[in-house]
Formats: structure tokens, C-alpha cells, sequence
């Protein structure tokens, strides 16, 4: 396509600025941390932000880093206090004059956020590639670890703060305080080795918040996922996260190679928080009791008490899911539209309408979502209901059987990898989030690894007994103690299934 | 990556840059310190970018989170229409006058369609490339791009 050419040139002072920046880009050496050298000179600074008592919780503002984290309103911010979910706490450890304060802890969902503020010596130079070696929470077994990023740079006090994510687990509640334990500040940049800038190991032990508003709502709508109407047991909603439960066959089918995502939380006056959650896909759990749910989380953090519908993105579609009242009839029609663009496997085989069962040859399974190659075309199909879709065309890709082209999966089924022929020094990677096709040489990559393990989980299908009457394909694939084959009574594409011969 | 690639690839998408971060931000010279920020970050993390093929896509998004970590730090000194106010002659300082009715008319969409049509039709990225920046599915581009237009066409009164 011809662009459109609306622009006149770059304002001259733009461009100088450019060349200056890329002038002195390496002029930003690294000078490593002298400690003796360093005279502390910000303690002020940091004290005046550090006078918080938890009797004072009223009086308790969050930190900035904290609003920025969550994107939070000075309002959400109040309410969450004077819930107990964000609390403010003390305590502080000062190393070779390097002072780590404790400020706030928030209750996110099922994890705790703590923010710390830790003073910067002028001397050392602040980049992101700095990081601390290691981190831990103390006592480890109650949780899952933790994470840490430095929020910014140092501001104009000499103030760095730190974020610390304590990955929680529901007994973390009966833990009365928690100690972070950081050590060691490092560079790791440009070479990949690893220079200590500052040797020193900061504890903080502080209480953290046990309180969250979360609330449960019904809701009759069904969630229309990649073609699926889901039924949703019941939705728990609360500012940092929001839970879907559904029948667990039934969502894992129909997310697994589905785009949904949570693309924003709808308030009553129809406002919206934007969010940027992950793919549906990737978000599935199980509570204690063993139930499935959809735990999304809300990178920006929500008021419960506004909100009146979710909005999922698929495929550039939308979709609002009503709390309580509809919130409109997007749903609807959004729904149609899905159903219009399904296609059964027939009907991709228009023509080559003679094709059968024995023609095809199973890739992948996963959660009844098969990937299925003729050789010349590879398919994802849904074995539950019958829709499908050709996500390569393999004849575009030289693939050659008969010369020795090679498919394999990669673990997780989420890359395709297409050796074309024997001798060919490429391979081709379909992505299964997007259908993307990556060509990349084939040395060090082919064979992708683990592909000795993926031809051993084909076997023959006649080497089975007491299979059911009726046309198989050649080969079948086993994987996490289920046996699949593709099965039809006559032969016949339209009424292939697929059969787990462990199980059936 | 070294820093005179580096520093190629960067004066080659030179007018991209101007133009997204000035498509968000309206003035010069905040566009200035922003690509700027940009500019340094993804030198310091050049050696994450394991592709180069997407150095085009990698730094638009790295400006575009600049532009909007700015913008929230602005706003807290001023309101969000004062902070991205534009008045018509600057943008003429900028835009061919054939294209100004155009470039008024796409001012009225939503930012991230706005920032869609201008990588799709003035800066020539593709469809996969934008969905790439904004790390959605190129059917999420796809309607975005169908959404603008409609919108454009209205505005521009068939123009478009």
C-alpha cells in the first residue's frame, strides 16, 4: 500500500536532540559503588517520608510508586485503607550507609505488594540493569517466594523505590509478620557477566494485610468463548483480580487455543479501567476445594462497588459481561457473529471431498483441541464440536513428506515446527497464539528439543486390540496417560471423532 | 547490537518516532525528552531484543509507554486537556496543508485507533507489525483500522 505522505520534514530541533542523544550514548560508563567514599547525604530527605505509625492509619496516603503500580484514585486508595487491604508499616535496615525503608503493604488477590524506599548514593550511578542478586521471604514455606523491581529511578531526595511482590498462599494469613531478605546489588548489562556494586544484605520485617473486599456475583449470561457459550458458576470480583468459575472440561476446551482476554472493567456510568490481562488461556486455577476458575488479574485496580459489567476482547470483538442487570445486547449480537464464522472440517475439504479418516494424522491434543495435518495442510480442529480452521498451508512452505519433511510440536502446543524437507536449512515456526509463520535456519534448531520424545508419543494403531469396529487413521498419539485416535464408523471425514482408547 | 547499528536504526525510524509521540503528546519539545527517555532505555536493553527484524515494533512500544508514563506524571501538575492541548498552527508546522482537514478529523478518534491508522497508513507498518506493537491480535488492528475508517469517512464526508 502507498503511504500517505501527510508529514512535512522533523522539526531541525527534534532531529538535533536525536543526534546528540545517540552522540553520547556510551557516554554513560558505569562507575561501580565506592563505599568508603560515600557520605550520606539524603537520610532527610527519606525521613520525611517515613514517619507513618499504624495508629495513624486515617492520616495514611499511599506512596506515589503504589498509585502509579495500581493506578489507583485517591478514593479507591481511601477506601482500600480503611479496609484494612492496604495498611501502612515500619521498619527499616540501614547497610554501608544505604538506608531500606518498609512504607506500605497492599493485599492483592491472593498475593501481597510491599513498597520500600531505599537511599541512593550519589556515587553510584543508577541504570536498569541494576538489580539485587537475591531475594527471599522468610518463613519460605507459607509462601511462594517473592519478586523485586526497582519503581522508577532515584528522584531528586536520592530515593529508589522498591517493589516487592511476596507471592502469598492462602495460609499466609495465619503468618503474624514476614521478613524480605534482599541481598547484593549487581550489574548485569552488556556482557551478561555479573560485577557486585555494593555487598550487603537489607531485612524488613513487617505485618502483612490480611483483609480484602472481594464480592460474588450470579450472572446469567453466557460467556461466548472461541465459539463456546460458557455457563459461569458464579464471579468473584475485588480490586485486584476478578475469578470466573466454570465447569472445568468445558472452560479449558474452550480457552485453550482461544484469544479472549479481559479487556476492561465497566463502572455504572458506563467509565471504563482499561486493563492488559493475559489471554484467558493462561489464566486457569482451582480454589482449595478443586473448583476451576479463570483467575484474571487487573493490572489496574478496580472499585467493586462501580462495577456493573466485564468487557472481554476476542478476535477484535467485544464482549460485555452484565453483573447483575444486562448491561446491553452487544452479547448477543457478538454471539451470532461467532457462530457465523465457524466451519467444520468438511467444509474446508470442499474439495477434496474423497479425502477420509486415513488421510489425516494427529499432531497435537490438547483438552479435545486437535491439531491435524493431511500433509498438505495443517488444521486445528475441535473434536467436541466439530469447528475448525486451516492455520497452514504447508504446500506454500515446500513441505515434502516423501523427501523427508518433518512436523513436530513443541512442548505446551504452543509452536508448530515445519522441517520442509531433509536437506533444508529451514524451518518454519507456527505460533499458535496468532497463527504467525517464523522462518529461522535450521541449525542448532532442528531437531527442536524434545523431538525424540514427540515421535515416541505416536504408535500404530493396529498394534491396538478390542478397538471398536470401523475406519482409523494410521497413527495415534499418546500423551499424559490418554491414547487418542481418530475414528469413524465409515470412513468418512464427516463423521470422524476422536477417541481416547485408554478411557473409551 | 552495536551502538552505531543501533544508532542507523534509530535515525531510520526517526520521523516515526517524531511523529507517534508527537500524535500523542502535541509539543516538540516534549516529544524531544520523551524519544529521548526512549532512545536511552532501549539502548540499555537492547541486548533483550533477541529478533532485530522487530527493532521497528520494539522501540515504537517502548516510546508509546514513555509517552504515557509521561503524560501521568504531567497530569498530576496540570489537567489531562491542558497537559495534550494543541493549538491549529502548530499542527500546521507539521502537516502538509492538503492534509490538515485529515489530520483535525483523525485528532477526533480514539488514541489507540488514531495511533493504528497513522502506523498503518502514514508509516507504513504492517498489520502484523502494529499488532506487534500493541501486543493484540492482528483481528483487534484489523477492526481497529475498520472502526477509524467508518469513522474518518464520516467525518471527512467520502473524502476518505
Amino acid at each position: 500500500m502507498k503511504k500517505i505522505d501527510m508529514y512535512r520534514e522533523v522539526p531541525e530541533q527534534f532531529h538535533n536532540k536525536l543526534c546528540d542523544t545517540l552522540e553520547q550514548l556510551e557516554e554513560k560508563k558505569i562507575v561501580k559503588f565506592s563505599v568508603k567514599k560515600y557520605v550520606a547525604a539524603c537520610a532527610v530527605a527519606l525521613l520525611a517520608t517515613s514517619t507513618i505509625t499504624v495508629g495513624a492509619m486515617e492520616l495514611f496516603e499511599w506512596y506515589q510508586a503504589a498509585s502509579e503500580r495500581f493506578e489507583t484514585s485517591r478514593e479507591l486508595e481511601n477506601k482500600l485503607t480503611s479496609q484494612g487491604v492496604a495498611i501502612p508499616v515500619e521498619d527499616s535496615d540501614e547497610q554501608l550507609d544505604m538506608k531500606m525503608s518498609a512504607l506500605q503493604a497492599v493485599k492483592t488477590d491472593e498475593n501481597f505488594y510491599l513498597l520500600a524506599a531505599l537511599e541512593w548514593p550519589e556515587e553510584l550511578e543508577w541504570n536498569e540493569d541494576i538489580l539485587f542478586e537475591e531475594s527471599k521471604i522468610i518463613p519460605a514455606q507459607e509462601f511462594g517466594g517473592c519478586t523485586v523491581n526497582f519503581a522508577g529511578e532515584p528522584d531528586e531526595n536520592g530515593i529508589i523505590y522498591v517493589e516487592i511482590d511476596v507471592l502469598g498462599k492462602s495460609n499466609a494469613e495465619y503468618v503474624e509478620d514476614v521478613t524480605v531478605v534482599l541481598k547484593n546489588l549487581i550489574q548485569t548489562e552488556k556482557t551478561e557477566t555479573t560485577d557486585i556494586l555494593v555487598e550487603a544484605e537489607w531485612e524488613l520485617t513487617f505485618s502483612l494485610p490480611t483483609n480484602e473486599d472481594t464480592r460474588s456475583f450470579l450472572t446469567a449470561e453466557l460467556l461466548p468463548v472461541n465459539g463456546h457459550n460458557l455457563s459461569l458458576e458464579r464471579l468473584e470480583i475485588n480490586a485486584f483480580a476478578a475469578k470466573l468459575y466454570t465447569e472445568e472440561e468445558q472452560g479449558r476446551h474452550a480457552s485453550y487455543y482461544s484469544d479472549m482476554e479481559l479487556a476492561a472493567v465497566q463502572y455504572e456510568d458506563g467509565s471504563r479501567i482499561e486493563q492488559y490481562g493475559d489471554f484467558l488461556r493462561n489464566c486457569t486455577a482451582k480454589d482449595e476445594e478443586g473448583k476451576f476458575y479463570f483467575n484474571l488479574s487487573l493490572n489496574n485496580a478496580v472499585d467493586v462497588d462501580k462495577i456493573n459489567g466485564l468487557v472481554f476482547e476476542e478476535k477484535g470483538r467485544e464482549f460485555v459481561l452484565a453483573l447483575g442487570e444486562k448491561v446491553n445486547n452487544q452479547m448477543a449480537e457478538n454471539e451470532n457473529l461467532t457462530q457465523a464464522d465457524k466451519a467444520t472440517l468438511v467444509d474446508l475439504l470442499q474439495q477434496e471431498s474423497e479425502m477420509t479418516v486415513e488421510d489425516f494424522r494427529i499432531l497435537y491434543v490438547r483438552h479435545d483441541n486437535v491439531i491435524l495435518s493431511d500433509s498438505k495442510k495443517i488444521y486445528l480442529w475441535d473434536a467436541q464440536c466439530d469447528n475448525a480452521k486451516m492455520i497452514m498451508n504447508l504446500t506454500d512452505y515446500d513441505y515434502n513428506e516423501e523427501k523427508g519433511g518433518e512436523i513436530a510440536m513443541m512442548p505446551g502446543g504452543v509452536v508448530v515446527a515445519v522441517h520442509p524437507m531433509a536437506d533444508s536449512n529451514i524451518v518454519y515456526m507456527l505460533d499458535m497464539d496468532n497463527y504467525d509463520v517464523q522462518e529461522v535456519g535450521a541449525e542448532g534448531i532442528w531437531p527442536v528439543p524434545g523431538y525424540e520424545d514427540y515421535k515416541n508419543s505416536f504408535f500404530k494403531v493396529s498394534d491396538k486390540n478390542d478397538l471398536p469396529e470401523g475406519v482409523y487413521a494410521t497413527e495415534g498419539y499418546e500423551a499424559q496417560g490418554r491414547a487418542f485416535v481418530l475414528y469413524s464408523a465409515d470412513g468418512s471425514v464427516e463423521n470422524m471423532e476422536l477417541l481416547d482408547i485408554n478411557k473409551d | 547490537m552495536t551502538k552505531e547499528e543501533f544508532s542507523q536504526k534509530v535515525l531510520e525510524l526517526e520521523a516515526v518516532l517524531f511523529h507517534v509521540s508527537y500524535g500523542i503528546l502535541k509539543n516538540v519539545q516534549d516529544c524531544e525528552d520523551v524519544v529521548q527517555e526512549a532512545v536511552l532505555k532501549a539502548y540499555a536493553n537492547r541486548s533483550k531484543l533477541k529478533e532485530r527484524q522487530y527493532f521497528k515494533t520494539w522501540l515504537v512500544r517502548i516510546l508509546m509507554n514513555e509517552c504515557y508514563t509521561f503524560l501521568r506524571k504531567r497530569a498530576r501538575e496540570m489537567p489531562y486537556n491542558e497537559a495534550i492541548s494543541e493549538d491549529a498552527e502548530a499542527a500546521s508546522a507539521f502537516i502538509k496543508e492538503e492534509y490538515l482537514d485529515l489530520y483535525e478529523s483523525m485528532s477526533q478518534l480514539e488514541e489507540r485507533d488514531r495511533i493504528c491508522v497513522q502506523l498503518f497508513y502514514m508509516e507504513g507498518y504492517s498489520i502484523k507489525e502494529i499488532a506487534k506493537v500493541f501486543r493484540i491480535p492482528e483481528g483487534t488492528v484489523k477492526s481497529r483500522l475498520n472502526r477509524a475508517r467508518m469513522q474518518l469517512k464520516k467525518s471527512l464526508g467520502g473524502q476518505w
